[in-house]
């Protein structure tokens, strides 16, 4: 039974089981599925090429929907087993068993329901008298045969014709009939087969017929069964009681009738119980009441009633238990119990096979496990009851004259013996020593295996990890008992980690145990000290004295010497083992390391550096904190702590000197501290520990390590618990020196950062940043440094890893001097500021221009290198340190523009050739004062009525919140397409910050002007008119009217009275302009009040042009005049003299 | 005096048990309950909410009533009779093991260890689909051929296991009920000890001495 670790899967030996439990089988014929017998006669397979055919289309690819048959070739004069006489009373028979052991084959495989005879035969043969007494004659040969059975004969004729359709041949229906009449049979027991391409039709059709035959016979025989019951009494027969039932409900399962069979099967069962049992007969019930039971749960099964099988099943083991019989043989008992937990198992996993379901916890596992455990049970009274040494008793009671027993279950020594005492005491005695002997060298343990391994297979399937690990370590303790002990090994080696990580100490230590035996046993040196740690940890619930035992065994191990052998171990094997160790001890010199942090083991490792992080021009400390559980001091040679960069390594390395060992005190916590200095291309790495190895020995050196920074299987909970308890005393480096080791938290890791910088870096700046403009920044780099501070570096700029698009609009430049473009990158890196010595300042401007507003954070990264030292050592450090500061650009003004006309009126459109006023507005949105430089207009399609005008903003100092206007005349020239939409043109702002200093470039703002729609009018006006008029003095006025078109236009004019004006001029006037012309009417007015008047209002009209009327032309004209009373003479003299 | 107490206890927790299946009949029609029930039902099923239980002490101390005389001693006589009673951590680890003296430990150790498959599968299986409404008393886990195993899961997922031998057919379902609601009542009282940190071993002497009172005693 090889075991491999690598499947994880126990053997099964089943073949083995049927081997060796071949006593408590049970006997084939009763496990099988009965079928209806049908012998075939007259085939002669072997030659006969048709004959051959015919028996393949019966027994070959026989599928599950053909009649259930077992058909057999047999000679046509074979002996079918005799008939013995049938009783007539049974009024002196005294039955001498419950079963025949050749009963249930003799009706499987013996005795035929059905014989049928084969017979080449055509209607038409030319021979056919002949051949019809030689059939006859071979009929007559089997029914002689069969004397005094019911089996029934049936003739197939095999034919070359194809028949044909009843009725139709009157030869051949007169030929059956007077065949039939010669051979004696029915007309229903003739048959004809016509060996043609449809073979395997007729045979099924055949068949069918055959097993109609059969199922009559197998009726009548359970008819003739039934009928003995009359001639039986309860008090000598009630043996055949159970028989008859037994045999009844057997001929129904022949018969196919299930139900009828679990019927009578379970009347058997409850007859076989009503016997009366004692010790002599107690072997024989038991076996038939197991066969019943057998048959009960198989069919409850095959009916799908699994309950009703588990239900029959419980009550069988129920009444049966307690049934142990002779005393001397109890381990019968046990062995008939396993074996019927063992069947019941099988049974319930074939019905699962089958399709049936079952559930974690009713699976055919728990009757292997009870198999099991009774063959443990069987085991042990082995043991005790067959003692070795005894001699086989000749002649062997056990031996029958007949090789087997007529009846099941009875003494081969008193064969049909059924009265309470046995009729020989010395034979009886005999023939219990000799089974004892037997039962001697029956090989227990693999039964047990097997049984186990079966279970496991069960409860693995049934997710019941638990129950599958014990039933492991069951099977580990039989290979152990078996003395296989490497395989022992190997399943409790498997096992224990499930219950080691599951924390259940005393189960562990159990197994530990039997596995520190086995590894004693078989000289395993390094499994040996594995479990013996693992028994002396804190995990192991042994008691002191037993520890102390196993320290000392442990302890001559390491001395090289051989240890003392464990208790409870058998002695040839101990002294076996002795002599191996020796062997051992013998090739000294081998060292080997135990890696321990899967177990728990008597040492416990904890490692930490002592801060997460160091600064590279720090010692970096890291302790290893050991404590060993076991009851006695340890000392040891050497401990090392392995870290990812091996340079370190050599830095991390405790060995004793010469014979001083090192020693750990029990239940005390060892500290050993460790520094070095990292190097400086480790700053921003991260130093690790890989492992921790502890050297014990002194004639032989183990080597224990850990992974990582130690702990173990059991460490992470007992921290767990530990913190649970104790409130967060801060990062708790200090904590184990309270004592508390639980809560003592392993570092396995560090970060070597660099050094601090001492330097400042300080940075002045006026916030906001102004869009567009040149925002200096002042930064200022202070050493604090005791040495030499070399290569200082300045990185500036904007801080990566924003916004992409603030990349684009922001650009750093060192040059104040004149404005950035978008060829300045967003980020300056490394400015080289040279070196600095203690105490000196170095200082630079950084322009920063952003073309978008919003936040930016800005990055000012200063690096340099300065050599320092660390415990004596001398390293070069780089330091560096960085500023950020978040800067908001805003605008620093708003400029809005607007066109009015001449009169300042505002103007939806202008018209073409005329002048009119664009008006703007500067308003400061910056928190500091803006000193205009100039502004200036950049005009597309218009021009300015003044030419070259100069700004009216220059040299303007703006402060928060101030506006400053301008005024512009403009005129559209007329060469611009009449109506629509037209640019006007920027307006360009020259500015800084009043504050910055006279050299700092200007910043050219140029906003763009609104667009103007154009107008073109046919007909012009405009009034020449002095700004003010005064009371009764002449106001003169010349209107000017022009023609705008190619044609010649006829103007009709009017004025209108007015109260206030008198005026002398025409009144009303039609004229022509010719295109491009011009006319003047001159009028003179009189105001007669004073104040703002209404000039006497025009009426125009333009017969020609009617959609330009008075009003469109009016708004060109001005509508009132400023009138100023009349001054007295004497005031005007008085004035004019002053 | 103190053991007629308790079986009135035992008594008392049979019928308010009865009573109370009723009421969780009625309950479903919404019909409000009147009476200490709701009491027993805290103490019962809302306890252990957070890390620690919170009710204190026996509710049978101050909720049984008048009951308590109707019942005798010798009526309980088969009373208290497992042969290993063991409390389980959430993780599955023993806090708490106790078997009859003179047997086999180990053997009762490996029991309650295989039992835990069945508490792990009942718990996942009424996880899915009513974690609040899931009875703590999980019922027998498994039968062997010698002893019966019973469950029991705290909403904390604290487990009890009783262990009874299966010749014991005295003990019927509701015996075995209130037996757990004796221990879950006493393993609340040690986890209201503030001494008592959870997840380690029990070792209050009230609890063993309680647990000692529902063992088969060793003759």
């Amino acid at each position: 039974m090889p075991y491999t670790a690598m499947s994880r899967e126990p053997p099964r030996p089943s073949s083995f089981l049927a081997m060796a439990g071949s006593q408590w089988e049970l006997p084939p014929e009763l496990c099988c599925r009965p079928m209806a017998f049908v012998a075939l006669t007259g085939l002669d397979v072997t030659y006969n090429a048709v004959h051959r055919a015919i028996w393949d289309a019966f027994c070959a690819n026989r599928r599950a929907d053909r009649v259930p048959i077992s058909f057999k070739v047999l000679p046509g004069d074979h002996e079918y087993p005799k008939c013995r006489t049938k009783r007539t009373s049974y009024e002196w028979y005294i039955p001498k068993g419950i079963l025949k052991t050749g009963w249930m084959n003799k009706h499987l495989n013996l005795v035929p329901a059905l014989v049928v005879l084969f017979y080449e035969l055509d209607w038409d043969d030319p021979q056919w008298k002949e051949k019809q007494s030689e059939c006859a004659t071979k009929v007559e040969i089997v029914r002689t045969s069969l004397q005094g059975r019911n089996t029934k004969v049936a003739v197939v004729l095999i034919q070359k014709k194809t028949p044909l359709p009843p009725g139709e041949d009157l030869v051949a229906s007169e030929r059956a009939s007077s065949l039939c009449n010669a051979c004696d049979l029915s007309g229903k027991s003739l048959f004809v087969l016509p060996h043609t391409d449809h073979l395997v039709g007729y045979i099924i059709r055949l068949e069918n017929a055959f097993y109609e035959h059969a199922q009559t016979y197998y009726y009548t025989e359970i008819r003739r069964v039934k009928s003995h019951k009359e001639f039986l009494n309860k008090t000598t027969h009630q043996l055949l009681f159970v028989r008859h039932q037994f045999k009844i409900a057997f001929f129904s399962e022949l018969k196919q009738d299930t139900q009828n069979a679990l019927k009578y099967y379970r009347t058997a069962y409850s007859l076989v119980h009503e016997l009366r049992a004692h010790e002599t007969n107690m072997l024989e019930i038991k076996t038939m009441a197991g066969f019943i039971n057998y048959k009960i749960c198989r069919l409850c099964f095959q009916h799908n009633t699994p309950l009703d099988a588990i239900a029959q099943f419980r009550k069988h083991i129920d009444l049966c238990k307690k049934k142990i019989g002779s005393a001397e043989l109890a381990f019968e008992h046990t062995a008939w119990m396993s074996k019927q937990f063992q069947s019941f198992g099988e049974l319930f996993d074939e019905a699962i096979k089958l399709g049936l379901t079952a559930i974690q916890t009713q699976n055919p596992g728990f009757y292997y496990q009870q198999a099991a455990c009774y063959s443990q049970d069987r085991k042990l009274m082995a043991q005790q009851l067959c003692q070795a040494g005894a001699i086989c008793p000749a002649p062997d009671p056990l031996d029958t004259p007949t090789r087997g027993l007529e009846f099941y279950g009875q003494r081969p020594w008193r064969q049909g013996h059924q009265s309470i005492d046995p009729p020989d005491a010395e034979k009886e005695r005999t023939g219990i020593l000799a089974l004892q002997i037997k039962e001697r060298d029956v090989p227990h343990s693999e039964l047990i295996i097997a049984l186990l391994s079966n279970a496991v297979a069960q409860f693995k399937k049934y997710k019941c990890p638990r129950m599958k690990s014990h039933l492991m370590v069951q099977m580990g303790e039989e290979y152990y008992h078996a003395k296989d002990y490497t395989k022992a090994l190997k399943l409790l080696d498997y096992v224990m980690c499930d219950y080691r990580t599951e924390r259940w100490w005393g189960l562990l230590t159990a197994i530990l145990t039997t596995a520190v035996r086995c590894a004693y046993l078989m000289a395993n040196i390094k499994d040996y000290m594995t479990y013996c740690m693992e028994l002396l940890g804190r995990a192991s619930t042994l008691k002191e004295e037993q520890k102390s035992r196993i320290e000392k065994n442990l302890f001559n191990v390491l001395k090289n010497e051989v240890p003392d052998p464990e208790p409870e171990c058998e002695p040839s094997g101990a002294s076996a083992a002795a002599a191996l160790w020796k062997d051992c001890m013998a090739l000294s010199g081998s060292e080997f390391s135990i890696e321990v942090q899967d177990y728990v083991p008597f040492i416990q490792c904890k490692a930490r550096f002592l801060a997460p992080s160091f600064h590279v021009d720090q010692l970096i400390r890291l302790q290893v904190l050991l404590r060993v559980d076991c009851p006695h001091p340890v000392s040891f040679n050497k401990l090392s702590v392995s870290l990812s960069n091996q340079v370190y390594n050599q830095w991390c390395v405790l060995e004793s000197s010469g014979q001083d060992k090192i020693c750990l005190s029990p239940g005390e916590t060892s500290c050993f501290s460790f520094n070095f200095v990292a190097k400086t291309q480790d700053v921003g790495k991260k130093i690790e520990m890989t492992g921790i190895e502890l050297m014990l020995g002194s004639g032989r050196w183990v080597f224990l390590s850990w992974r990582g920074a130690g702990g173990d299987a059991a460490s992470a909970h007992e921290a767990l618990q530990a913190s649970r308890l104790s409130r967060p005393r801060g990062h708790g480096t200090e904590a184990w020196q309270e004592g508390d080791w639980d809560s003592l938290t392993m570092q396995h890791s560090t970060m070597i950062i660099s050094r601090i910088p001492k330097i400042s870096v300080q940075l002045s700046h006026q916030p906001p940043a102004l869009n567009n403009e040149m925002y200096c920044i002042t930064l200022t780099v202070q050493s604090q440094e005791e040495g030499v501070a070399r290569d200082v570096r300045l990185t500036a700029g904007l801080k990566p890893g924003q916004d992409a698009n603030l990349s684009q609009a922001t650009h750093v430049t060192l040059n104040g001097a004149q404005v950035c473009d978008a060829s300045d990158p967003a980020l300056l890196p490394d400015i080289p500021l040279g070196d600095l010595n203690p105490g000196d300042k170095v200082e630079r401007c950084v322009y920063v221009r952003c073309v978008s507003t919003g936040p930016r954070v800005f990055l000012f990264h200063v690096a340099y290198s300065i050599n320092t030292s660390v415990d004596g050592q001398e390293i070069n450090c780089n330091c560096h340190k960085d500023e950020t500061v978040t800067i908001e650009t805003v605008e620093p003004f708003d400029v809005s523009a607007k066109f009015v006309s001449t009169k300042f009126e505002p103007l939806e459109r202008v018209v073409v050739d005329v002048p009119f006023v664009l008006m703007t507005d500067l308003l400061s949105s910056s928190p500091w004062p803006l000193l205009l430089h100039s502004s200036s207009l950049q005009l597309v399609t218009m021009t300015t009525c003044v030419p070259q005008p100069q700004s009216q903003l220059e040299q303007v100092v703006l402060q928060t919140g101030e506006c400053a206007s301008e005024c512009f005349c403009l005129q559209c020239p007329p060469s611009a397409d009449g109506n629509g939409t037209v640019a006007t043109g920027q307006y360009v702002i020259s500015w800084k910050r009043e504050s910055s200093s006279p050299d700092t470039p200007l910043v050219n703002t140029s906003v763009p002007l609104p667009h103007i729609l154009l107008e073109n009018v046919p007909l012009y006006i405009h009034a020449e008119l002095p700004s003010f008029g005064r009371v009764r003095e002449t106001l003169p006025v010349r209107y000017h009217i022009e023609n705008r078109t190619a044609l010649v236009q006829e103007v009709e004019m009017a004025v209108e009275p007015s109260d206030a004006f008198m005026f002398s001029g025409l009144k009303q006037v039609r004229l022509h302009i010719l295109p491009g012309a011009e006319q003047q009417l001159l009028y003179n007015y009189y105001p007669l009040m004073a104040g703002y008047q209404s000039l006497p209002q025009l009426n125009i009209s333009l017969p020609r042009c009617p959609a330009t009327h008075t009003h469109t032309l009016r708004r060109f004209l001005p509508q009132r005049i400023f009138v100023k009373p009349q001054g007295r003479q004497l005031d005007d003299a008085f004035i004019a003299a002053a | 005096m103190e053991k007629r107490k308790e079986n009135g206890g035992e008594e008392w927790n049979e019928k308010e048990e009865r009573r109370r299946r009723k009421r969780r009949k009625r309950r479903r029609a919404k019909v409000a309950v009147w009476g200490p029930e709701p009491l027993v039902k805290a103490v019962l099923q809302g306890q252990e909410a957070g890390q620690k239980d919170l009710i204190t002490g026996d509710p049978a101390h101050y909720l049984l009533g008048s009951t308590r005389g109707h019942v005798t001693a010798s009526d309980r006589q088969e009373d208290n009779m497992a042969v290993c009673i063991a409390v389980i951590a959430k993780e599955n680890y023993p806090l708490y093991i106790r078997s009859v003296p003179m047997q086999n430990e180990l053997k009762f150790h490996y029991t309650v260890h295989t039992s835990l498959d069945v508490v792990e599968e009942k718990i996942s299986a009424a996880g899915k689909a009513m974690a609040d409404q899931r009875e703590l008393y999980l019922g027998l886990l498994y039968p062997t051929e010698d002893y019966k195993v019973y469950g029991y899961v705290t909403n904390s997922k604290v487990k009890f296991v009783i262990v009874v031998d299966s010749s014991n057919t005295s003990l019927r379902d509701n015996e075995i009920r209130s037996m757990f609601r004796k221990l879950h009542n006493s393993f609340t009282d040690v986890m209201c000890n503030p001494f008592y940190n959870p997840g380690d071993p029990v070792q209050s002497k009230a609890f063993d001495s309680m647990v000692s009172g529902m063992m088969v005693q060793a003759s």
